[in-house]
């Protein structure tokens, strides 16, 4: 008797919501995990509560899941944020913004026209050293994990080059301590690589202070130490945005192409209680200058391709990149 | 020189040491032999869990468990105090309710108890347990289709207090033990990490703020155990029923699970006579 009056007395101090599984409770469910949660309502200057009002309007008892689902979406659209998704049974919601500018990209004409259908490739790259004694290495996703051997072997096979070129287009992220491998390959002392924070609470300015953190140089194994280009375009996102903005810091690195797709926030995920998932940034992550690059990272030199290129089967910005790298060689 | 709380502290002390020494004299001409009850259990039953570092919403499935328990009279004043250690091994399957996600979660727990014994509490047959206990729990809940939170870490070790009431009797010839044990944890220290705090800013070295006081302001726990030991000559075949409650708010994370277990258990009282005398006089630990 003693253990149960006990246990409803103290557990009863430590509230924890619970939402009914309904059209409100789900929405409320989303707008509450959003709103203790998102990490960048500030610096978007979003009104959190006049979205929710302006949604929340939309409901109705008896309305469908779909219908449920396209209010829902459409509120978290109002984040602007890529990393930002609902996750139902049949349909991702999403804000990839990315796909309504120009792609600047085609692996297609790249493996046919500059690499010939003759590249090597392990851990997820593609590489070759092209005719102009250029190297050229595609990672395709930060996803693919990076091993240390497989990254000595494609930087010893590179090592002749006169310059590399890291084509990054179309990367869609993945995990961030790849990120910090490849990196750690093109510097030769330890660099700031940018700022992390996260929310210590629900509300809306709960933030910790910056930590920044650092990388290390990949001690005894091979680095690329001759100039280097980043080829980046809309499609480079989160930890590919974090990787562009690490290696335009570097002296020795030029990033060529279009702004990064951004996505700086670190995404957590949360439910609602009919099921669906929701993802969204809660930790803010800078740049090594300090810039909150959730819209993006600017190219150094900003080129697109050209259709009249793609026609003639050129890649504008990867012979901008050669270009840049031939020049520098002949220095 | 001693000021006045010193003389107080001192005094206590003094106290302390002749209770004890009475205590040790009084079981010191008996020579007991102390058996050892020793018990492997199996425990299996519903479980619950809501972490919202992980998600907002509840989880419920089913818990595994394997468990050890030694309990033996202390080498001091044995008829009056008894030590238990519990080991626990857990593992814990559980969906949401839409039933679509799924998380596993793998704990460890080892506690350590002293208590002291009343026998012939009421009645002849009963004997009370009261003493403190120190814990050691870890716990990792992982789910594999979150992002970035996919994975809770949960550690802690505290002291507290332990009881137990335990009902010696027959069941026609053979004698059965009926006991109920409730362990609280009073004050410790839990690891958890701040509100939205990733694992991988932890990875990248920002590992402070992640130790934080326990206590029943942060964090309340419960096990309340029932077991009826059927004693078979020196073998004893446990059945019983356990129940776990943990709620704690650190960090503005809620942190509930609850999980019931039906356990089946089989052990022995184990006398060492190390080859020197026969046993005239010994103390159970418990029956």
């Amino acid at each position: 008797m003693l253990s149960v009056s006990a246990l409803l007395l103290l557990s009863a101090c430590h509230d924890s919501k619970e939402w009914t599984n309904d059209p409100y409770g789900n929405f409320d469910a989303l707008w509450t995990i959003i709103d203790e949660h998102y990490c960048f309502f500030a610096y978007k200057d979003v009104d959190w509560d006049e979205v929710g009002q302006k949604y929340r309007a939309l409901l109705s008892p008896n309305m469908t899941q779909q219908e449920l689902f396209d209010v829902c979406s459409h509120m978290l659209m109002e984040l602007r944020d890529g990393h930002t998704n609902l996750i139902s049974t049949n349909d991702v919601s999403r804000y990839w913004i990315w796909e309504q500018y120009p792609e600047n990209f085609s692996e297609r004409l790249i493996t046919e026209n500059y690499l010939n259908f003759d590249y090597k490739t392990t851990s997820g790259i593609r590489y070759q050293i092209l005719p102009e004694n250029i190297g050229y290495m595609y990672y395709g996703s930060f996803a693919s994990a990076i091993g240390e051997g497989n990254l000595d072997a494609i930087l010893h096979y590179l090592s002749s080059s006169d310059g590399l070129i890291i084509d990054v287009r179309s990367n869609g992220g993945g995990y961030l301590p790849h990120v910090e491998t490849l990196v750690s390959r093109f510097i030769s002392e330890r660099i700031h690589a940018g700022a992390i924070c996260h929310k210590t609470g629900p509300g809306h300015n709960d933030f910790s202070d910056p930590y920044d953190y650092y990388y290390e140089p990949a001690r005894g194994r091979i680095h690329y130490t001759k100039p280097v280009v980043v080829l980046a375009n809309r499609g480079s996102f989160s930890a590919t945005n974090n990787f562009v903005s690490i290696m335009k810091s570097l002296p020795n690195v030029t990033v060529v192409g279009d702004v990064t797709g951004g996505g700086s926030g670190l995404p957590i995920s949360n439910e609602l209680p009919c099921g669906w998932s929701v993802r969204f940034s809660s930790c803010s992550i800078t740049d090594p200058a300090g810039n909150i690059t959730e819209f993006g990272t600017d190219p150094d030199v900003k080129v697109d391709i050209s259709p009249e290129d793609q026609a003639t089967g050129h890649d504008t910005i990867l012979d901008t990149a050669i270009a840049l790298l031939s020049h520098s060689a002949s220095e | 020189m001693i000021t006045s709380p010193g003389r107080s502290l001192c005094a206590l002390c003094a106290a302390c040491c002749l209770w004890l020494g009475a205590v040790a004299q009084s079981d010191a001409d008996s020579c007991l032999y102390r058996p050892v009850t020793s018990v492997f259990m199996a425990g299996v039953g519903p479980a619950s869990s809501l972490d919202s570092y992980l998600s907002d919403v509840r989880y419920t499935g089913i818990n595994a468990s394997l468990a050890y328990e030694h309990l033996q009279s202390t080498g001091f004043s044995p008829r009056h105090w008894v030590r238990q250690l519990y080991l626990d091994a857990d593992f814990q399957h559980t969906k949401n309710m839409a039933r679509n996600r799924v998380a596993y979660t793998v704990g460890l727990s080892a506690r350590w108890a002293l208590m002291h014994r009343w026998n012939a509490v009421l009645t002849p047959g009963l004997s009370l347990f009261v003493g403190g206990s120190t814990q050691l729990d870890c716990r990792a809940e992982y789910r594999p289709s979150n992002s970035n939170n996919l994975l809770a870490v949960h550690a802690e070790w505290d002291v507290g207090a332990s009881a137990m009431a335990v009902y010696n009797t027959r069941l026609r010839t053979s004698p059965v033990s009926l006991r109920y044990q409730a362990d609280v944890p009073v004050l410790g220290v839990l690891y958890s990490p701040q509100f939205d705090e990733s694992y991988y800013e932890m990875y990248v070295g920002n590992r402070s703020g992640l130790a934080h006081f326990a206590s029943w302001g942060c964090r309340f726990a419960i096990t309340n155990s029932v077991f009826a030991d059927f004693r078979l000559g020196a073998t004893i075949l446990r059945l019983g029923y356990r129940n776990r409650y943990y709620s704690s708010s650190v960090s503005h994370i809620s942190y509930r699970r609850c999980s019931h277990a039906f356990i089946i258990g089989v052990g022995g009282e184990f006398l060492s006579l190390r080859g020197k005398r026969p046993v005239l006089n010994s103390t159970s630990a418990i029956y």
